[in-house]
């Protein structure tokens, strides 16, 4: 696609910050209770790490950001001057939607105590080293979802935050988002007009497990579980009990929701009365309910993608993300040309994130 | 309109399906536990199955997962091929009913004998 300037509003929905101190989370350390502290501390104890189930060699080290993004060797995305002059000023985004160093407190196996802490810990420090510091930030509830209950009350708890606009999700779990035990955290959400987003880690597998080669893992893991994980949630009925609620599905790419529309609108029509909970046609609750981040933009021709928009009457599924500061990241100069229809560039830069999150809706003035 | 006799209502069982034409039309004939009796036209719209081939079963009624209720006074027509489900009063599919439907046809029965009308 070809190269544009354009300075009208740019929302990024997939953001990393990172902890300096990386994945030890000791720059946590002031958030957490004193008993948790130890832990951290490895004073009396030891938290293990969140453990890594990926062990991949993976492309661009260190961190696995774009290198030109670590200046002076420091982490990209550690500290919010360098985002600010990266992200805002380097790619125009105006509004950016923290998603953390994609560490999940939902894919703890153990502990969930401390699981809790955790997300309770992160959230604070969120608060009080980001959003406190630029109005353009946004941010997310992280929560210990296999404790239901505990993750709706951290909703309740920070979600009132005005800068916060989302509860972050990891796209894999033990048990699929479907399951109706996780119902008091989407009501949480609700009720903080919060919408649901969702994450890989590095827990996330493909549908066969580990893939022996990256290249493998990084073509199939997220955008197999972002499919699974929304056809749980078509299929148990969530969006007919919460027909407010909205998912975005983040990184998986974007052309696996034609499939998926096609499919499975096939197998409702065949196999309804395996779910007769469900009342109107997945491709129905997808469009109404189910938001796809563009990155990493599927690189096809702008009338390819249009014409697959058209196919399936997506206009209104896609948001933008640039997943700063990975090595992948997407650059909106180049997977959002002029040369796309007016009326789908203004969706894709703000408008379809204006209408899925309600707290970012005052910006449309 | 024209109301043919296809059959007397006897020869119908309850809950099984039977096969019946009207001049060069082939529909088929449902009657329910409570005596009523339907007729859609007998030719799936998905695949061109023929539905008398399929089952006749009471509808889901469900309200949230793990609901599995059966509707007393509501039934469908599963086709055999893939498992459209069309129901008696209009042949409406429960899984599309905007856009996938079997024409269905007015049936009256008199002195013991099944009258379908055609329009």
């Amino acid at each position: 696609m070809g190269v544009a300037e354009d300075t009208t509003l740019l929302i990024d929905t997939d953001v990393h910050e990172s902890p300096p101190q990386g994945r030890g989370m000791k720059d946590l350390i002031p958030y957490f209770d004193p008993h948790w502290q130890r832990y951290i501390k490895g004073v009396g104890g030891e938290w293990q790490g969140h453990g890594t189930s990926s062990t991949y060699i993976t492309p661009l080290p260190p961190y696995g950001n774009r290198a030109d993004w670590n200046v002076n060797g420091e982490r990209a995305g550690s500290t919010v001057e360098e985002m600010q002059k990266q992200l805002f000023e380097g790619e125009g985004v105006s509004i950016a939607i923290l998603g953390g160093p994609n560490f999940s407190p939902s894919g703890l196996v153990t502990d969930p105590e401390f699981a809790t802490a955790l997300a309770s810990a992160y959230n604070d420090y969120e608060i009080e080293n980001w959003l406190d510091k630029d109005e353009r930030l946004r941010g997310s509830v992280h929560v210990a979802a296999q404790v239901p209950e505990a993750a709706a009350r951290e909703i309740d708890r920070v979600g009132a935050h005005p800068q916060i606009v989302q509860v972050l999700l990891p796209l894999a779990t033990d048990k699929q988002w479907g399951d109706p035990i996780y119902r008091p955290i989407w009501e949480a959400a609700l009720r903080n007009d919060l919408v649901l987003s969702f994450h890989h880690t590095n827990r996330t597998q493909t549908t066969l497990g580990w893939p022996r080669y990256f290249i493998e893992w990084h073509t199939m893991a997220a955008p197999q579980a972002a499919q699974n994980q929304v056809l749980s949630l078509i299929c148990s009925g969530t969006f007919d009990r919460y027909p407010e609620l909205k998912v975005v599905m983040l990184e998986g790419g974007v052309t696996w929701v034609h499939w998926l529309i096609w499919r499975l609108d096939q197998q409702y029509r065949e196999l309804r009365q395996n779910i007769p909970w469900v009342k109107r046609l997945p491709s129905e609750h997808i469009r109404d309910n189910v938001r796809v981040a563009t990155q990493p933009m599927t690189e096809v021709t702008t009338s390819e993608f249009v014409k697959l928009i058209e196919m399936t009457d997506t206009a209104r599924c896609y948001v933008f993300a640039t997943d700063y500061p990975h090595y992948d990241a997407d650059t909106p100069r180049n997977v959002l040309p002029r040369s796309l229809p007016p009326e789908l560039l203004r969706r894709i830069r703000y408008q379809n994130a204006l209408e899925t999150f309600p707290r970012l809706a005052n910006l449309a003035n | 309109m024209t109301q043919q006799r296809v059959c007397r209502f006897e020869e119908l069982e309850v809950g099984r399906l039977k096969e019946a034409r009207i001049d060069n039309l082939s529909i088929v004939l449902a009657r329910t536990p409570d005596g009523r009796v339907f007729a859609l036209r007998d030719t799936c719209p998905h695949m061109g199955a023929k539905l008398s081939h399929g089952l006749l079963l009471e509808a889901f009624e469900s309200s949230d997962v793990d609901d599995y209720r059966l509707a007393e006074d509501r039934f469908v027509i599963r086709c055999p091929w893939h498992g459209y489900e069309f129901a008696l009063e209009d042949g409406r599919c429960l899984g599309d009913p905007e856009r996938v439907r079997v024409r269905a046809y007015p049936v009256a029965v008199r002195d013991g004998e099944v009258w379908v009308e055609r329009a």
